[in-house]
């Protein structure tokens, strides 16, 4: 038998999880419907790389209520930046920006999102407190937790060399039709 | 303006979690937010009309 690891380390894994499978939708539906990421849509796939970086902290650097606050922050971010997203097309007969998903376009999906890693992080709170784990800070080691993390490492890279491509040195139209750099 | 600097400070500060070092990790995601914020200030230009 293993050691138990902390419930905390496994909430943090999970959330890490959770963005990385955000980040994997928005990228399959680039790569499998050729929709291009506008800026604004980049910027908010920033912003759930960054609240994935307060996850990843908290597991390979141990939990701190610094990272937590840092997930926070990377919230609201994201979540200001979805939000005049869904502002600049909520006007009667807009038909939005790219494919939707269930009936939400893609930015309305990241600010419910950004809302609900809040909620997440509001409930992982209670669950150490009522498991009585509150002093868990020390990072996690294992397969597990390595798998979960180059999984991310991956995606950010995958996202870096998409936008190098998409947008060169520059910055991205605001309609992108082509990546820049492939003809 | 570059479109993939937040993504490359954020790899940046998957290396330095990789490396354990923490100070370089956190110096990462700060840049990697307040590129994320100014590019959004950059882009995010047209009017909204609302009236509250």
């Amino acid at each position: 038998m293993g050691e138990q690891r902390p419930v905390g380390a496994i909430l943090n894994m999970l959330g890490l999880l959770g963005i990385s499978l955000i980040l994997t939708v928005a990228f399959t539906y680039q790569l499998a419907l050729g929709e291009l990421p506008c800026p604004l849509c980049l910027l908010q796939r920033a912003g759930f790389i960054a609240i994935g970086m307060g996850f990843l902290f908290n597991m390979r650097l141990g939990e701190r209520p610094s990272h937590y606050a840092m997930i926070l922050i990377a919230c609201l971010v994201t979540g200001v930046i979805a939000m005049r997203q869904v502002s600049l097309h909520l006007a009667p007969g807009d038909p939005g920006y790219g494919s939707a998903l269930w009936g939400l376009h893609f930015y309305t999906w990241a600010l419910i999102a950004a809302v609900g890693v809040v909620s997440y992080v509001a409930l992982v709170f209670v669950l150490k407190d009522a498991t009585g784990r509150r002093e868990a800070d020390e990072p996690v080691t294992g397969l597990a937790p390595n798998v979960v993390f180059a999984v991310f490492a991956l995606l950010v890279a995958a996202n870096l060399l998409s936008t190098v491509l998409e947008c060169g040195a520059g910055q991205c139209d605001d309609n992108p039709a082509r990546y820049l750099l492939l003809r | 303006m570059y479109m993939f600097l937040p993504f490359l400070l954020a790899l940046a500060g998957c290396a330095s979690v990789w490396r354990a070092r923490a100070g370089l990790s956190y110096v990462m995601w700060g840049a990697t937010v307040v590129v994320t914020v100014a590019w959004f200030f950059h882009h995010a230009t047209d009017p909204l009309k609302f009236s509250f």
